[in-house]
């Protein structure tokens, strides 16, 4: 049984990616002409290929560090998304300063989404179980 | 988290494409302005020959300048000769500022030490010289910046003047007009008119340089290796503030 704050941070941290999905989808455009606009990335000679693939990594790691810390107990991972909500808190001010608008508003949710989700992973009830030794459902062990 | 970087690509390019080849990000999108009036080309150009005039320097790059020349000084008197046509006849259209061209850098405080006719095996195409003469008017000019420095960065020519294109449209001019009117005008009036125009671009990136009895001839634009506007250093400065400057305004 899982505590209620892994569940809490499962739910919100999948809701920041549904989030992210939209707001993607809604700026890819912009994305790709800025994207475009930057010399360096021009010279490594990147496209819109790259952005798709930038785009499909990040969703592909995402998924990975909640399926390793909500459903694998990784420390590793707590850690990782930890690091990532800090680093990811320094684009807010950028975000809160630029004029209002909805990619600018689901940007702000989705770091506070974020935030609030990984608060979760350092509560009470989510020490014991992340430092509980993972046990395989298969292990016959676990019926002995 | 990453998933902030999915809302700020630029940002997750920039840690990628950092990850990838050691190089950051630049500058951000900022509005296309064309500097040639009714720019008009021809509809087919060859390739002309650049032949290196100078030995091969196989250097790391360090930054870049982007040099930029004042088109009413360098045409005047050159209105009828047949190799600046383009640029100077007015047929093709009348130009301001236009790109002398992108230069890499070895390092700092190196005077006359840059990377230059490094062997490549990419091509200039004539569709690619097409593409950026009114940016750079004139095929020999394109021809010989490929030749001398854009085959020192190590990409395809469509890549190089790419770049030099995202740094072009990137900048605004001041009223040129204008500041060639401005009383008791020096080389610090230009420069400091000029980073006024850009934003992220300050007075110390930009070098100004003038001829013979203070004409405005070029302007440059320093970087550093991630296209960041940079100091110009010594060497890359030109005039000093305090030189008293012209703009020639044309016929």
């Amino acid at each position: 049984m899982r505590p209620n704050s892994i569940i809490a941070f499962e739910r919100l941290y999948l809701g920041s990616l549904a989030l992210s999905l939209i707001n993607i989808f809604l700026s890819y455009e912009a994305t790709i002409v800025q994207f475009q606009s930057d010399p360096a990335i021009a010279l490594l000679g990147w496209g819109r290929g790259a952005v798709i693939a930038i785009f499909a990594i990040s969703i592909f790691v995402s998924l990975l560090l909640w399926f390793f810390a909500a459903r694998r107990r990784s420390s590793i991972a707590k850690w990782l998304l930890a690091a990532f909500t800090v680093i990811g808190l320094t684009s807010l001010p950028n975000a809160i300063a630029s004029p209002v608008s909805l990619p600018q508003i689901l940007t702000i949710s989705i770091a506070l989404l974020q935030l609030a989700a990984t608060i979760n992973l350092f509560r009470a009830d989510a020490k014991p179980w992340f430092n509980q030794p993972r046990v395989d459902r298969d292990d016959p062990a676990v019926f002995e | 988290m990453i998933l902030l970087y999915l809302n700020d690509l630029p940002r997750a390019a920039a840690v990628l494409a950092y990850c990838a080849a050691g190089i950051g990000a630049g500058i951000g999108a900022t509005p296309v302005l064309a500097q040639a009036y009714q720019c008009r080309m021809p509809a087919k150009m060859s390739v002309p020959a650049a032949l290196p005039d100078g030995p091969v320097r196989r250097l790391p790059v360090a930054g870049y300048t982007l040099a930029l020349s004042w088109s009413p000084q360098f045409c005047k008197g050159r209105q009828t000769r047949r190799q600046d046509r383009i640029q100077c006849s007015g047929a093709n259209g009348r130009f301001s500022f236009v790109v002398h061209g992108l230069w890499p850098q070895s390092s700092k405080g190196q005077k006359n030490r840059w990377p230059q006719f490094c062997p490549t095996t990419h091509k200039l195409t004539p569709t690619e010289l097409r593409r950026n003469l009114c940016m750079m008017p004139s095929a020999r000019l394109i021809a010989r910046q490929w030749a001398k420095h854009g085959s020192c960065m190590k990409r395809p020519a469509e890549t190089y003047f790419k770049v030099t294109r995202i740094l072009w449209n990137s900048l605004k001019f001041p009223d040129m007009d204008q500041l060639s009117r401005k009383k008791g005008l020096s080389a610090g009036h230009i420069r400091n008119a000029i980073a006024a125009s850009n934003d992220g671009i300050e007075p110390r990136h930009i070098g100004i340089d003038l001829g013979r009895k203070g004409w405005l001839e070029e302007v440059h634009i320093c970087y550093g290796k991630r296209f960041r506007p940079a100091p110009c250093g010594r060497s890359r400065s030109g005039a000093m503030d305090k030189f008293a400057a012209k703009i020639w305004r044309g016929p």
